[in-house]
């Protein structure tokens, strides 16, 4: 019953190379993103002119970038360490890349030269009736998506071929027959069941998507292909929510992996994992509901599955990746050091960030908080000090900090602790304007709100040098990864 | 000498695209779509695999030669299913027997060469593809509200619509139940961890 | 409701930051794995019991009182006809009498748009998608007469922000 992690991992120069490539687009597109993001938070504050216009474009890339770079980052962190089990490709990985950044410069024309501001959860049928924009803008934006989504794909069943081949099926490499008890065989290890995860729920993500995608396509180049508003948004979500879950399903690997180097125990896969890992992928792709509360029209057993489905969806974060991991620092001794502090900090960003989460997917709470900043609150709670600190975590690891032996200086627990604060306050700021109704995606803020945007500001200003901090040490020390000392 | 897939082969054309049989399929657009243009790339298929070369796996042409297999069965398929076309074939017998002689030759001949050759990642892309466009396809035709072939009702469009939802459900499992819950063995863990491999 | 979720939100964060502070200042406090491991698990089953029985507390009286409406469940005389165009909102009438129920039929003209319900402190009382082809029914009751406000509540374009319409609550 017992898999224990590797001690050493090992990789080849063409995978170095490949893992490299990625983390330097993805930290740099990160540090883009979050520039556009304190844009916003300025021009809300009065303290930055930003044309309306301007703003809800800008809207626009930092929403879908930062989903693309959750995705990237988090990939290549699940590449890294199931490579250490079953055999990948680094081309695809490469293929991966490729269409990322294709698809990010179609966007970035589409949506600043062309003008397109629809938001990344695109509700049917604003791409067409922007007013402001061309409906090719829309096209184009859309069709980068899909590139995207093709280059997450081909990872994903690289990842499933890979399982399948490893461990005879995707059932299996979950662990399912240990599950159901038709097995005493050891369990697979937690990244590849996590993995098997991953591959499950993107692969069904981007036909999601695909299918959403397309029609809207088509209705951009002529007009008279409709869909049903409703049904659109049902697909809109099953895509977009899932898609920014998995991107944390895919980067708590590192954890799994690395906090048993630094704590010196092992992370041990149990049936209760594998409980917890199959109600997530079951959960995850299911509970995307709870973004349509406020539409009437939808069923109402629909509605109270997808609370009582959000409720039950944080067990498994709560009780298994989250108790299994403080259970393995607890009086462990843990060498603290900037990489274990990250994973430390992660984990408690995914855990805490579930509370505001949960709370706004009860139904009557979401009669006055749905589309309030609460909902920004609660998932930059658990993108920016869950998702991202994982993703930075795994960069310092590779660049420079290998088991912590390094000697830690002081600016890199002060720049720890700037992002700590920072991003806490940062994420606060949005939660208590959601207490105080302040709506959400609007360009323009009411004099009494602007008071939370400059402090939200500030905060963010303060989480972008922390985060630039993290980045340039990572660049630094990136010769050393690909020398593969 | 006849062997049974080139009998099967002949029959299904024979069925398919043969008059006045192939105008009863083309008087609905579901048998249209559903039956009659299955039937054609079925019976291409049977004859490619009859005609085919065995691929020699692992070699790199031998596999970007069944990816453009593949892609130009895939664009003969997504050309008859744009209603314009579709509607032609059933006002002209000329581009009737295009379609039949295309969806044979161009689809169904092409995807036995091709298909055989693809890896796992590559067939897993079609497969994934082919359920999206499925769910297109359905979304399409079940809330279209009006007729998008001059040569069928609107009644029509809504079935075929969930017909292709259907089929949409239908790959999916069918490629969903293998994957998970195969019977296979695996094999042991790789040797050199993190080593990469060609897909 | 807004406070007493900001409360409770705030709350169980300060007390999932307080177990892992506690975590990290007493890491170098060594202890054998295997007695760590007979406790945590024995109390994550604990735990386990304590969150589904609050979860089903929680679910049930909290989906007792949804805010959809059944057809003409209550006999209302005030109806509102609200349409979110953009980007303004089309009322077919503005007022309405406090404590009597109102019921808005809300639908979106071109785009979706979200009809939020703002009384005159700024504070969202409640609210319905204005999605095409759909008609939500929002029942509301204004307790207290004054101006209130309509906002978007869903993004709908490049001038979302500017949609707010005023509403009067008069007298009884």
């Amino acid at each position: 019953m017992v898999a224990e992690n590797p001690r050493v991992f090992t990789i080849d120069e063409a995978g170095r190379r490949i893992v490299a490539a990625n983390l330097v687009v993805a930290g740099a597109v990160l540090l883009a993103m979050m520039l556009l993001g304190l844009t916003m938070r300025l021009g809300q504050s009065g303290w930055l002119e930003v044309p309306p216009a301007r703003f809800y474009q800008i809207m626009t890339v930092h929403g879908t970038g930062m989903i693309g770079i959750a995705a990237l980052g988090g990939i290549t962190v699940m590449w890294y360490f199931l490579s250490q089990y079953v055999r990948l490709s680094t081309h695809i990985l490469t293929a991966n890349l490729l269409l990322f950044l294709i698809g990010v410069v179609i966007i970035l024309t589409a949506d600043f030269i062309g003008g397109f501001a629809a938001g990344w959860t695109i509700l049917f049928p604003l791409p067409t009736h922007g007013a402001v924009w061309p409906a090719e803008a829309a096209f184009w934006h859309l069709l980068g998506l899909m590139l995207v989504g093709a280059g997450l794909l081909l990872v994903a069943l690289d990842f499933g071929r890979a399982l399948i081949a490893r461990y005879g099926s995707l059932g299996r490499s979950h662990g399912w027959p240990q599950l159901f008890g038709l097995s005493n065989d050891p369990l697979p290890p937690p990244t590849v069941i996590a993995g098997t995860m991953v591959t499950i729920v993107t692969t069904l993500t981007v036909i999601g998507g695909a299918s959403i995608m397309v029609p809207m396509m088509i209705n951009a180049l002529n007009p008279a292909f409709t869909i049903n508003p409703l049904l659109a948004k049902n697909v809109i979500y099953f895509f977009g929510h899932s898609l920014a879950n998995v991107t944390i399903y895919m980067a708590v690997v590192v954890i799994y992996e690395l906090l048993p180097l630094f704590a010196g125990r092992p992370y041990k896969a149990s049936r209760i994992f594998v409980a917890g890992w199959t109600g997530s992928t079951i959960m995850v792709l299911i509970i995307f509901p709870h973004h349509l509360f406020m539409d009437f029209a939808m069923p109402q057993w629909a509605s109270g599955m997808a609370q009582v489905l959000s409720f039950t969806n944080s067990f498994p974060a709560m009780l298994v990746t989250g108790f299994g991991a403080l259970a393995l620092v607890h009086r462990s001794g843990i060498q603290w050091s900037l990489v274990s502090g990250l994973l430390f900090l992660s984990l408690f960003g995914w855990l805490a960030g579930i509370v505001p989460a949960v709370i706004d997917a009860t139904i009557v709470v979401n009669s006055v908080m749905h589309n309030t900043l609460w909902v920004p609150g609660h998932f930059h709670f658990y993108m920016l000090l869950g998702v991202i600190p994982m993703i930075l975590a795994f960069m310092l690891y590779l660049t420079r900090d290998r088991l912590g032996r390094s000697p830690e200086k002081d600016s890199d627990m002060w720049a720890l602790i700037v992002y700590l604060g920072a991003g806490l306050g940062f994420v606060l700021v949005f939660l208590y304007s959601g207490r105080h109704s302040v709506p959400r995606r609007w360009a323009v803020h009411w004099p009494e709100w602007m008071v939370y945007d400059r402090f939200a500001s500030v905060f963010a200003a303060l989480v972008i040098l922390a985060a630039a901090f993290f980045i340039v040490r990572f660049l630094i020390g990136l010769r050393h990864f690909l020398s593969g000392r | 000498m006849l062997s049974y897939r080139s009998l099967v082969a002949a029959g299904l054309l024979l069925i398919a695209a043969v008059p006045p049989l192939a105008w009863w399929w083309e008087a609905s657009l579901v048998r249209h779509m559903l039956m009659q243009i299955p039937m054609l790339v079925l019976a291409g298929f049977l004859l490619g695999t009859l005609v085919a070369p065995s691929p020699d796996l692992g070699v790199r042409e031998e596999r970007a030669g069944g990816i453009a297999a593949v892609l130009l069965a895939t664009f003969c398929v997504t050309f008859w299913m744009i209603p314009r076309w579709l509607d032609a074939a059933v006002a002209s017998h000329r581009v009737d027997a295009i379609k039949i002689m295309t969806l044979v030759l161009l689809a169904g001949l092409p995807l036995a060469w091709g298909w055989p050759r693809l890896g796992p990642v590559a067939r897993g892309f079609v497969w994934v593809q082919a359920i999206s466009m499925a769910i297109v396809l359905g979304l399409l035709y079940l809330t279209f509200p009006n007729r998008l072939c001059n040569s069928y009702l609107v009644n029509e469009q809504a079935i075929l619509g969930i017909a292709m939802l259907g089929i949409a459900g239908f790959l999916g499992l069918a490629g969903a139940v293998p994957v998970l819950f195969g019977a296979n063995n695996g094999s042991p863990a790789p040797r050199h961890p993190g080593a990469r491999v060609d897909p | 409701m807004q406070e007493l979720v900001w409360d409770i939100a705030l709350l169980v964060i300060a007390a999932i930051a307080a177990i892992f502070l506690t975590v990290a200042v007493r890491a170098k406090q060594l202890i054998d794995p295997d007695r760590i491991h007979a406790f945590t698990y024995g109390f994550r089953a604990k735990a386990f019991a304590a969150l589904v029985i609050v979860g089903i507390a929680v679910a049930v009286i909290t989906l007792r009182q949804l805010p959809y409406v059944k057809s003409s469940a209550v006999p209302v005389s005030q109806v509102v006809n609200a349409s979110g165009f953009q980007w303004y909102w089309d009322l077919d009438r503005a007022s309405a009498v406090a404590g009597q129920p109102v019921e808005f039929r809300v639908t979106g003209g071109d785009v979706t748009h979200g009809f939020g319900i703002y009384d005159d402190s700024g504070r969202l009382l409640a609210q319905t998608q204005a999605m095409p082809n759909y008609t939500n029914r929002l029942l509301y009751t204004f307790d207290t007469p004054g101006t209130y406000r309509i906002l978007c509540l869903e993004y709908c374009g490049i001038a979302h922000h500017g949609m707010v319409s005023e509403f009067e609550v008069t007298a009884p």
